[in-house]
């Protein structure tokens, strides 16, 4: 068979676009996508790589002044929001820095990053916490509080048809206590299963475990919210208004608070308080849960708060 | 002659009717001192506190006078007429007392029906002081529901702390 010129130009040709095609493609893989999102306790930078090989070879380091300082294993192109990050940049108004391997986020109030990495794609999520938020979550790891679900074993407490204040305040009290040890707060709880336990082994738990805060937790005949604390407690305010305020704002029932002088908050070593739930929660499922969110934040958002300050003072 | 006759004969009946009236209203004089008498000897006056959504309110009733046990048994009936539903409906099953003045009173199981912490609270409070200012010889009360001692009648109050309370307070 013989080979005509004009075959001869194709394969040329074809050679000479595969030549031409190789750099596209190593470029491509030089090439990094950036994504940021600003939360209100962090700032988020998510680096999409081609390669996982690449995504773990990226070491991030947090410099003393509060810029995060990025190593790439090789030169890259980073492209974010559809351009590429030239020499001097910035994102979301951060100011970057780029030179051969390395790329500078001159942050200046982070405090603290957490990095992590994700396939499919492959990625590496740096989570950079502001000062403020990591003080905040050290006070919050600070913190301790024990959940008392009330009644429990042959005490049922009310009921209507099958549902038991009882197992409501179970429920409640194990999602609170789940939902603020993802927040960093050490939670335990009086009972974690239906089992009788009388009010001196509550107080026994309490006064071995003296957590910042004890929270017993009731259901009531009536419509209303009662937040009862010990008429001995110095400065109830502090303690209770961060509840007071919460339940207000997601509830249009009345909130009562009186000083009862009650076994479990006379006795305890901790500020103490027990809230009595509207009995709406025995039926209402979406209600209970609204009831839960409402406590955790008031917990975190409020009586963290005011431990800070304290703490501070 | 007439005229004498008739006048001695009219005021020898005003006589006999004046005497008759006096000695008519002696007679029911003494019946009222007796019946008086008979009043201050039988009954006796005691006062009842009950669980009110104000705290606490108090109530005088007289009932009559027999032994103290009796006269404890009689004054916790009244007490648990007074309560709301499902208290109202507690049976007293038994009300006893021992060498050290240690009153124990088994009530049916209504006594311990689910409530409010407010509403337990007021409720033991109550019944202590009821018990421990009428009967003043009392040393210590234990609740009893279906014969059995409790620690708490609706999982909110400890008998035995609020007891202490209430002796410590009035005697």
């Amino acid at each position: 068979m013989i080979k005509t010129p004009r075959y001869m130009v194709k394969k040329f040709l074809i050679i000479i676009f595969l030549i031409l095609l190789t750099p596209v493609y190593a470029q491509d893989n030089r090439k990094i996508f950036l994504k940021s999102g600003k939360h209100k306790d962090f700032y988020r930078f998510v680096f999409i790589c081609e390669k996982s090989e690449i995504t773990n070879s990226i070491n991030i380091n947090l410099l003393n002044d509060g810029k995060i300082k990025i190593f790439f294993p090789d030169i890259f192109e980073i492209e974010y929001k559809g351009r590429i990050l030239e020499e001097e940049d910035n994102i979301r108004g951060i100011k970057t820095l780029k030179k051969d391997k390395v790329l500078i986020i001159e942050t200046s109030d982070i405090e603290e990053i957490k990095v992590a990495r994700y396939d499919s794609p492959s990625r590496l999520v740096i989570d950079a916490y502001f000062k403020e938020s990591v003080e905040r979550q050290k006070v919050l790891k600070s913190l301790s509080i024990l959940i008392d679900p009330g009644h429990g074993g042959k005490d049922t407490g009310f009921q209507i048809k099958e549902n038991r204040e009882k197992d409501i305040a179970i429920y409640i009290a194990k999602t609170v206590a789940s939902r603020l040890t993802q927040k960093g707060i050490k939670a335990s709880l009086t009972r974690a299963s239906d089992e009788d336990l009388t009010l001196s082994r509550r107080m026994k738990i309490e006064n071995s475990l003296k957590p910042s805060l004890f929270l017993s937790i009731h259901l009531c005949s009536s419509d209303n919210f009662y937040i009862y604390t010990s008429p001995g407690i110095k400065n109830p305010d502090i303690m209770i208004n961060p509840f007071i305020r919460k339940l207000k704002e997601k509830f249009s029932e009345p909130v009562y608070t009186e000083k009862l002088p009650l076994f479990l908050l006379e006795k305890s070593v901790s500020p103490a308080l027990m809230i009595e739930i509207p009995k709406r929660a025995l039926s209402d499922k979406n209600y209970t849960n609204r009831v839960i969110d409402a406590l955790v934040q008031a917990i975190i958002e409020k009586f963290a708060l005011v431990e800070e300050k304290e703490k501070n003072e | 002659m007439n005229k004498k006759f008739i006048l001695a004969g009219f005021i020898i009946l005003v006589v006999i009717t004046v005497i008759g009236i006096y000695f008519y209203l002696q007679k029911n004089k003494e019946s009222v001192y007796f019946y008086k008498a008979e009043t201050t000897q039988h009954l006796k006056n005691f006062k009842i506190y009950l669980p009110s959504s104000a705290g606490l309110t108090t109530k005088e009733i007289y009932l009559k006078s027999e032994t103290d046990l009796k006269n404890l048994e009689r004054l916790i009936e009244n007490f648990l007429r007074e309560l709301p539903s499902p208290q109202k409906d507690t049976k007293i099953l038994g009300v006893y007392r021992d060498k050290e003045n240690t009153v124990y009173v088994d009530f049916s199981k209504d006594f311990a029906s689910a409530q409010d912490a407010r509403g337990e609270y007021f409720l033991v409070i109550a019944f202590y002081k009821t018990l421990g200012e009428n009967f003043e010889w009392i040393k210590d009360i234990k609740i009893l529901v279906e014969s059995k001692e409790i620690e708490t009648v609706a999982g909110h109050v400890s008998c035995e702390a609020l007891l202490k309370e209430v002796i410590t307070v009035d005697k």
